[in-house]
């Protein structure tokens, strides 16, 4: 292992208690992998801890969804208006299960907000999106590996991809990019 | 949307200081209503956990007084400022990592945390069990998820190792 720095992968396993012996010979020689390792301590550490945290119940998601809807302003169009949109859907915790539970993004730029919800359908996944101002692009753009696929921005921002397949993707729309999903 | 992310972050605050559900319900209501009304005025999507993580910290220091609620030994004492640099830096890392695991897909998250997450961690038939796929077939499936998972905490992570795990400064 000597001259080449341990993966990612081999650092979660060692130091998650398996391929101990091997790796730890590897970190006492390099000082870039240990400082990697030490890392890797914490975000594992981190996660256990993260699991553990209290997830909110219904009473107190209900509550804050009042908290939302009771200061609704209309001088905060945009990126309130969104947020407030997805939180008055049903939230998961607020759901019955269901076999294609979408998932919601909201990402804000500065100059524009993207909603995206992603929802999985036979196999492949059903991206739908609005963007705030609805002028912001004409246009939205899906980059999956080398493939491109253009959509349509309708008069109120939305945007839909149909049967996209599972991997990494980016959306362009006018200067926002939003990449590293994964779907 | 915005709250159910977060909601695991602000309420691990109050609670860790000693709060019951219901105290720290009510500076998780705190927080939403100090949220909406700072919104408009966020620009930076990056410092939103940072600002929950001061803002809670903020709130659940005022509530502790208010209703005289005492910290837990092995904590650092709250003020009204900015929580210590070792807190915050904690409940970063917890945030990155409840972040990563949710744009995994399903069998991804279930299965990178049964194997690294979830102490005691299960054996390998308990694992295959749970997810109900042949053992053989965990390997494989684990270091894609592994991969997943590592272009989702990698950039941050080698930020911080190349600072020598000093953090940028805090907006």
């Amino acid at each position: 292992m000597a001259g080449t720095h341990v993966s990612f992968a081999t650092l979660f396993d060692h130091l998650a208690g398996s391929e101990r012996a091997q790796v730890s010979r590897h970190l006492q020689d390099c000082p870039a992998c240990a400082a990697r390792a030490e890392r890797v301590v914490s975000i594992l550490a981190a996660g256990r801890r993260a699991l553990r945290a209290p997830r909110p119940s219904r009473k107190t998601l209900a509550r804050a969804l009042r908290i939302f809807r009771e200061h609704r302003s209309a001088s905060q169009p945009s990126i309130l208006q969104l947020v407030l949109d997805s939180l008055l859907r049903p939230a998961p915790a607020l759901r019955t299960a269901a076999a294609a539970t979408p998932t919601r993004f909201l990402r804000y730029e500065g100059v524009a907000t993207v909603e995206l919800q992603v929802t999985p359908v036979r196999g492949r996944v059903e991206l739908r999106g609005q963007v705030t101002p609805p002028d912001f692009a004409a246009e939205a753009l899906l980059v999956s590996g080398t493939k491109k696929r253009r959509g349509k921005v309708a008069a109120d921002g939305t945007f839909l991809w149909r049967a996209v397949p599972h991997g990494q993707v980016e959306i362009h729309i006018g200067t926002v990019r939003i990449t590293g999903l994964d779907l | 949307m915005l709250v159910e992310r977060y909601a695991p972050l602000i309420l691990s605050i109050p609670r860790r200081y000693g709060f019951r559900a219901a105290q720290a319900d009510d500076v998780f209501a705190d927080v939403c209503l100090a949220l909406v009304r700072a919104l408009p005025g966020l620009r930076d999507p990056q410092a939103l956990p940072q600002w929950l993580i001061r803002t809670t910290s903020r709130a659940t220091w005022e509530a502790a007084r208010k209703a005289k609620v005492q910290p837990p030994d092995d904590l650092p004492p709250l003020t009204g400022a900015a929580p210590p640099e070792e807190m915050m830096s904690r409940l970063e890392d917890e945030q990155l990592v409840r972040d990563a695991l949710a744009v995994l897909p399903e069998r991804c998250r279930k299965l990178l945390t049964l194997l690294y997450f979830r102490a005691p961690t299960p054996s390998y038939d308990d694992v295959a069990r749970e997810m109900g796929m042949p053992r053989g077939s965990l390997g494989p499936t684990r270091s894609r998820c592994l991969d997943r998972l590592r272009r989702h905490l990698e950039p941050k992570l080698e930020r911080d190792v190349s600072t020598g795990g000093k953090r940028p400064p805090r907006s």
